[in-house]
């Protein structure tokens, strides 16, 4: 279990420097340069910061929705009832600016969302105002129309949108994930939301994208232009094309992709996991894969076995497949 | 006999009354096999016996240990079901992922649960709420520098106790 020199003692320093660390790239206080200066400068410094990256990463690990119900629960006394949790945790997000609200910690595993889809279904909907919208595999979505305004919310996942025509009446379709709201101009666009950003993707017409934490920061991104906004900033734009929207009629496009990216990308349509061993993961890919449903999936993975020297492993019944060198 | 070990000695003489002593704590005969069992693991582990002068008093420390260690993964995981019984269907994890986020969870519970109670929940609001340090001070009615001297806290004592086997 453990080498002799991972568990090796690390000293007291080093270790109060690690967390001092943590908590200023945290705050985003760090000079990138300087930590990096730090943790190269002793084998110590470096065993401390793995450390430090195997806690983080152990904390990443766990969907919010699960881990803090589990782990904040009382530490004595009787159990509270699921609902009382519930409770307790929205009476928290009553302190939160407004536009959080709608992203509680719960919320945003799709707890309450109107319309889904499972891994590896794909739905089609229009909406009362000739809206149509696609929803990717492992999506949720609200859909929230009133007399002046028209909301998508979307709770994970990631949808195509095809504005309809109630945009003279004064309504303004407005697309709300956790990072902040993209309103579009009459326009046909997709928006997924990742752990670390929203990705917009425009096609026709012009989308305004405003983070949400920082209404200075909106901009407006016009058709073949995609960003990605986190609650406080957007990137610059890079131009995109239809490829991005190949997923509604079933198929993703890769140009020159890393093979651990589009490990990422098919694993997304479907429960478990795929995942690509370190040999492999920086091969480059190009063509056209099916997705959708696991039968798609596994059509990609037999193609990319025919057209790479590629091993394809799979063990817990199928659900864990990692890609590896073929020996 | 003079070269047993000395937990063989202590497991001979009581190993048989501590799972007594255990099984009325529990009202389970396997429960508590399991338990006396984790507490002779538990002095095993601990290396250098101290002089014992009495050991079921020395035995009942030891298990009194385990019984907690094992009613906070009780209460976990009784915790973990109910929040997943909370979300629907089409978003919940599958088997194997309850497993897996059950697992990092313990391993993060054993983790934190040596911290004061505010300490955890501050360093937990933070890192697995993701909420703002103002909103943490305010949810839990301290001031901006102590939730960031508990984080601090917190990662200091999660550096040193993590465990180093890499997965």
């Amino acid at each position: 279990m453990k080498s002799a020199a991972a568990s090796a003692v690390i000293s007291s320093e080093a270790l109060d420097e690690a967390a001092d660390w943590l908590l200023r790239l945290r705050d985003g206080e760090a000079d990138r340069q300087s930590f990096e200066q730090w943790r190269s400068s002793s084998p110590e410094h470096a065993r401390a910061w793995a450390r430090a990256e195997m806690l983080l990463g152990k904390i990443a690990a766990v969907p919010p929705a699960l881990a803090l119900p589990a782990l904040d629960r009382p530490t004595r006394g009787g159990r509270r009832a699921a609902l009382a949790k519930i409770g307790k945790l929205a009476l928290l997000l009553g302190l939160l600016p407004a536009g959080w609200t709608a992203w509680s910690l719960m919320e945003r595993q799709g707890l309450f969302a109107e319309y889904r889809t499972a891994a590896g279904e794909r739905r089609e909907l229009r909406l009362a105002d000739g809206t149509r919208l696609t929803l990717n595999t492992a999506t949720a979505v609200d859909v929230r129309f009133s007399p002046d305004s028209r909301l998508i919310l979307l709770r994970t996942g990631e949808i195509l949108v095809a504005t309809g025509h109630d945009d003279a009446a004064g309504r303004p379709l407005q697309v709300l994930t956790r990072h902040g709201a993209a309103t579009p101009l009459g326009t046909r666009f997709t928006v997924r939301q990742g752990d670390g950003g929203t990705h917009v993707a425009v096609f026709e017409g012009r989308v305004r994208i405003a983070p949400m934490r920082a209404s200075d920061a909106a901009r407006v991104l016009e058709s073949g232009q995609r960003a990605t906004y986190g609650e406080s900033a957007v990137t610059p734009p890079q131009a995109t094309d239809d490829s991005a929207s190949a997923w509604a009629h079933g198929m993703l496009l890769a140009d020159d992709m890393p093979l651990s990216e589009l490990a990422a990308e098919l694993s997304r349509y479907r429960p478990g996991l795929i995942h690509c061993a370190g040999d492999v993961a920086d091969w480059r890919v190009s063509g056209a894969f099916p997705v959708g449903d696991a039968a798609a999936i596994d059509r990609s993975l037999a193609m990319l076995a025919a057209t790479h020297p590629l091993d394809i492993r799979r063990r817990l019944s199928g659900l864990w497949v990692t890609l590896g060198a073929r020996r | 006999m003079s070269a047993a070990h000395p937990v063989a000695a202590l497991y001979a003489d009581h190993h048989n009354w501590l799972h007594a002593w255990l099984r009325r704590k529990l009202g389970c005969t396997h429960r508590a096999a399991d338990l006396a069992h984790d507490t002779f693991l538990r002095i095993l582990k601990g290396g250098e016996l101290p002089e014992i002068r009495e050991p079921r008093a020395y035995l009942t420390t030891v298990a009194k240990g385990v019984l907690v260690n094992w009613y906070q993964r009780q209460a976990l995981e009784q915790a973990y079901l109910e929040a997943l019984a909370s979300l629907p269907e089409a978003v919940a994890p599958s088997e194997e992922e309850r497993y897996l986020i059950l697992e990092a969870l313990q391993e993060l519970d054993a983790l934190l649960n040596a911290l004061p109670p505010l300490v955890k929940r501050s360093f937990l609001l933070a890192q697995v709420g993701e909420l703002r340090y103002e909103d943490i001070a305010a949810q839990l009615g301290i001031s901006l520098s102590t939730v960031k001297r508990y984080m601090r806290q917190a990662f200091r004592h999660c550096l040193e106790h993590m465990p180093d086997d890499s997965p």
